[in-house]
């Protein structure tokens, strides 16, 4: 096991994330150090690429991509995978859908003043490229025009204008502070006036969205954003309207020329991406999303004042980030690349207990998309999904994910610690037709195909022994090959089974039906 | 005025599209609260004054003594959007903002509502109209968080709502239905409660609830070989560090397996109801979901929502509020007469609201917008005094003139007549507590 360990730090070490991933793993390790926690074993292979495969492209290993790696020699094979994964078309979309989320919710805001899909694509665009960070965040403030041009506009509009949700929403996302209760008055905790509230809101009050309505003017088809020459943002505080200028939480102010050469968004996404919060906000909000915690937990309470777990490490992340240039690519590589990323989630000798300090992996419950694709992996109807969504209903698969979205996720793009399950979650994975193959028939119907398809038909109509069959089956679903009692107990289900294909599908359903499958 | 239902697949996600006002709607979409901070209302600072332990005691041991049955269960009619008071409960015909309503007669002599609300009208003597209550929140997101729980959205906590509080103290763990049932809306989570007592939401009461019955060809036996299988991938991910994860999964599954497998689950199905009650119910998704929630009192779910859409009334507020009433007349007052010819009124509190009420002020496209500062709220059924109207507005409906009633003040009046303890508290996860009432006085003259 360690020379495994020493070959992958050592295959890392030649590059730049490399260095960033053993700066970390030092970090971590003092902290263990320290506390004497024995850290967890690396998580096996299978455990791995599943992990990685979920996180970065946001879904699962094919089974045969799964076969091969787990049957792969090459030492430096998870390395290889992490690279090629991070610079894959399904890394940019996942990332995107992530980062669309967190900017304007799964629901996107209201019809009429959304884009939703067109900060998809922006998005997209910039993780393909690695567009810096703050070059992203900088558009994303100011960016003006229809959405169809550029969609960086749709962070903006989704506000339908109002300053104080944009502000709001911005230092949420941007600096992880919550400020947006110093809407009505100072904030209880923090050093947060409701003048200086306000004074960021007036940064966007002369922004005006309007949808760009059909040819018919019924249905929006886009949105738009200008910044006209004036126009004030006011407060109440006691009865009293008061109009207040733009000033940023340092002081700092635009000045009359500076609005009137570039708009007063311009100076606020200056501000914003020099703040030193801006890099922490970052780095605190990937290690909370790869790791299951924040470095400041919760990810939005990063005020100045704010105790931070390995305050270190924390910092080094945050210069680092900085200093690359706000290389999002190399920062999100460093820490998937880290063996703290890689621990399996199996206790050691005395960590059972350890919830804080990273020494071994929490279970991470999927998010609403990854549980979505995944099934349609493991299930077999991801090709029929996109034949269907080719030919005919380009909108059966929107509004298949729709429906997970609801089952599985909060619109506010909280992390989930833990599994919290629901009812009719369950009942969907117990009784629903992508887990009992139903989907399968259908969408074979709708193409008028003879023969339908789906991993349970597959595996049952491949030649070969039952204890392969649910070896697949395992590979496919888990990412894993079964341990002794599940093989046991699977096999004899094929065995002695009048009907293999049900027999298969039995198998599959479990499978789906998983604590395990819904966790990374 | 259709709920917004995706028949595809047949869940409850609000349409964006459906919705008419383009200021309310992205509110009502996003639905579950956002984390913001507290903010103290005059109102809950003024009922912590004068509120004492002592006199909520008094008024539990009032209502006691008086030998009134508690109530048991919980129905709560919800009026999505905020309902106008005064063109419901709270007629000003003849006054400048009073609309073109007339006002009726009603069972309790001197208590008029509006004409379009005949039946309603008839179950009176069941009513208490509290035409007093008085709020802070005018957005709608906001506002549902507080109607829902009792509580203003802060950031640092997620209140449950209040029906998985009344869930938590009257849901049995060897029930096979959810304890808190919403039908035709979200509703609002368990908050820190933890989704055990988190709402069951049925989009339409019309259809089977989504994915209960086990799919062809998966009989008993062969469920229960898919189960052991199952069981067997959980150990061994238990085994490899997520003893908690397969605890909780487990948990949910259990029940999850039997409600399906419940005799109870019968109780979704309206059609063992004689069709002559279906149709005095109303043969609309409000109608058909106050007959649903008398099945499921009925066969001891303790609480139950019904929510009816429509009531943001900010364009054409008379023509719309006149639909509204035409469903919500018949499916109210069948609901109460249906409770009553059971037996089970007096174990059932019924209350209609709405997250606020509407302005005096007409606006330019004849519509009413969000009024927080006096409205309506009705309790009826268990535990209530009937036939009456509590509190009152100024002539043209501006302010509250008497008996000003809280959030906090409501929601401890529910507890009182459920039979629980608004000062008791639950523990948030940041070890506050949390009382059933924000620090609100029960009202007296409304417990049976």
């Amino acid at each position: 096991m360690t020379i495994l360990w020493l070959t992958v730090l050592l295959a890392g070490a030649g590059d730049d994330a490399g260095r960033l991933s053993d700066a970390i793993d030092r970090r971590v390790a003092a902290v263990w150090t320290a506390r004497g926690l024995n850290p967890s074993a690396p998580a096996s292979d299978g455990a791995f690429l599943r992990r990685v495969s979920l996180d970065v492209r946001g879904t699962l290993p094919t089974p045969a991509e799964a076969e091969a790696f787990l049957d792969d020699r090459d030492p430096l094979k998870r390395q290889k995978f992490l690279d090629r994964a991070l610079v894959s078309e399904e890394s940019a979309e996942h990332l995107a859908t992530y980062f669309t989320n967190l900017l304007v919710g799964r629901t996107g805001g209201t019809n009429r003043f959304n884009d939703r899909d067109a900060l998809r694509r922006r998005l997209h665009d910039a993780f393909a490229k690695n567009e810096p960070w703050d070059a992203l965040v900088r558009d994303l403030l100011s960016a003006q025009g229809p959405s169809s041009e550029n969609g960086a506009v749709a962070f903006t509009t989704r506000f339908e204008g109002k300053p104080a949700e944009v502000a709001g929403a911005a230092s949420r996302v941007f600096l992880g502070m919550q400020i947006q209760c110093a809407e009505c008055h100072d904030h209880p905790y923090q050093d947060w006036s409701q003048r200086d509230f306000h004074g960021l809101a007036a940064f966007f009050a002369r922004s005006r969205p309007r949808p760009i309505l059909d040819p018919e003017k019924k249905r929006p088809i886009g949105v738009e954003l200008r910044d006209l020459p004036r126009g004030e943002h006011s407060m109440e505080r006691d009865g009293e309207r008061t109009v207040v200028y733009p000033r940023y939480r340092d002081g700092r102010a635009p000045t009359a020329a500076d609005a009137e050469k570039r708009g007063r968004r311009a100076s606020f996404a200056e501000y914003v991406t020099s703040d030193p919060l801006f890099p922490r906000a970052l780095v605190n909000r990937l290690w909370d999303h790869y790791l299951g915690r924040g470095f400041v937990d919760p990810v939005d309470d990063l005020n100045p004042k704010a105790q931070a777990w390995n305050a270190g490490l924390f910092d080094f992340l945050t210069r680092d980030f900085a200093a690359s240039g706000f290389d999002l690519r190399r920062l999100i590589a460093g820490i998937l690349g880290s063996r703290v990323y890689a621990l399996s989630t199996r206790p050691s000798s005395n960590n059972v207990g350890d919830e804080g300090n990273f020494s071994r992996a929490r279970p991470r419950a999927l998010s609403a998309e990854e549980v979505f694709h995944a099934l349609l992996r493991a299930s077999g109807a991801e090709g029929a999904m996109r034949r269907v969504a080719a030919e005919a209903d380009g909108q059966l698969r929107d509004r298949y994910l729709r429906r997970f979205v609801f089952l599985f996720a909060n619109d506010e793009m909280e992390e989930q610690e833990s599994f919290q399950g629901t009812i009719p979650q369950a009942l969907l994975f117990l009784n629903g037709p992508l887990s009992n193959g139903a989907f399968r028939a259908a969408g074979a119907i709708a193409r008028g195909e003879r023969r339908p398809l789906g991993t349970a038909r597959a595996i049952a109509s491949q030649k070969g022994p039952p204890g392969a069959k649910v070896d697949q089956l395992f590979l496919t679903v888990l990412t894993r090959r079964p341990d002794p009692e599940e093989k046991a107990k699977f096999t004899a289900h094929l065995e002695n089974a009048k009907d293999l294909r049900a027999a298969c599908e039995d198998a599959l359903w479990a499978l789906l039906n998983s604590t395990e499958f819904l966790h990374k | 005025m259709s709920p917004r239902v995706d028949r595809l697949t047949s869940l409850y996600v609000p349409d964006p599209a459906a919705a008419a006002c383009p200021r309310c709607e992205r509110e009502l979409e996003q639905g579950i609260a956002r984390r913001e901070f507290l903010r103290l209302s005059l109102g809950g600072t003024l009922g912590f004054l004068l509120a004492g332990r002592a006199e909520t005691l008094a008024a539990l041991a009032q209502a006691a003594a008086a030998g009134r049955a508690r109530a048991d269960h919980l129905i709560v009619l919800w009026m999505t959007g905020g309902p106008s008071q005064l063109d419901t409960f709270d007629p000003k015909p003849g006054v400048e903002t009073g609309g073109p309503f007339q006002a009726i007669d009603t069972a309790v002599p001197g208590i008029r509502i509006s004409e379009h609300l005949p039946q309603v009208a008839k179950a009176m003597r069941e009513l208490a109209v509290v035409r007093s209550m008085t709020s802070k929140e005018g957005n709608h997101q906001r506002a549902r968080y507080l109607l829902h729980t009792g509580y203003p959205p802060q950031g640092t906590v997620a209140h449950p709502a209040f029906g998985s509080v009344v869930a938590s103290e009257r849901g049995r763990p060897e029930f096979d239905l959810p304890s808190f049932i919403s039908i035709g809306g979200p509703s609002q989570g368990a908050g820190f409660l933890g989704v055990a007592h988190a709402p069951y939401v049925i989009d339409s009461p019309m259809r089977p609830p989504e994915n209960l019955a086990a799919p062809a060809g998966v009989d008993r036996a062969r469920a229960d070989a898919r189960h052991e299988l199952l069981a067997a991938v959980d150990r061994s991910f238990a085994l490899r560090g997520a003893q908690e994860e397969t605890r909780a999964h487990g948990a949910v599954y259990a029940k999850a397996v039997r409600m399906m497998r419940s005799p109870l689950a019968k109780a979704f199905d309206l059609s063992e109801e004689k069709a002559e009650l279906r149709a005095a119910y109303g043969q609309n998704t409000f109608g058909q979901g106050c007959l649903l929630a008398r099945r499921l009192v009925e066969v001891g779910v303790p609480v139950v929502e019904v929510n009816q859409n429509g009531w943001d009334t900010h364009r054409n507020n008379f023509d719309e509020t006149k639909g509204l009433m035409k469903v919500l007349d018949p499916g109210y007052a069948t609901l109460l007469a249906d409770l009553r010819s059971r037996g089970l009124l007096e174990r059932t509190l019924v209350v209609w609201m709405g997250e606020f009420g509407r302005t005096p002020r007409i606006n330019g496209n004849q519509g009413r917008d969000h009024f927080p500062r006096a409205w309506t709220a009705v309790l009826g059924g268990g535990g209530i005094r009937g036939g009456q109207v509590l509190g009152s507005t100024t002539p043209d409906g501006n302010e509250v003139s008497d008996r000003p009633v809280t959030v906090p003040d409501l929601f401890a009046t529910l507890c009182v007549t459920l039979g629980l303890d608004p000062t008791k508290e639950n523990i948030s996860p940041q070890g506050r507590p949390i009382a059933y009432s924000d620090k609100g006085k029960p009202v007296a003259e409304l417990l049976g």
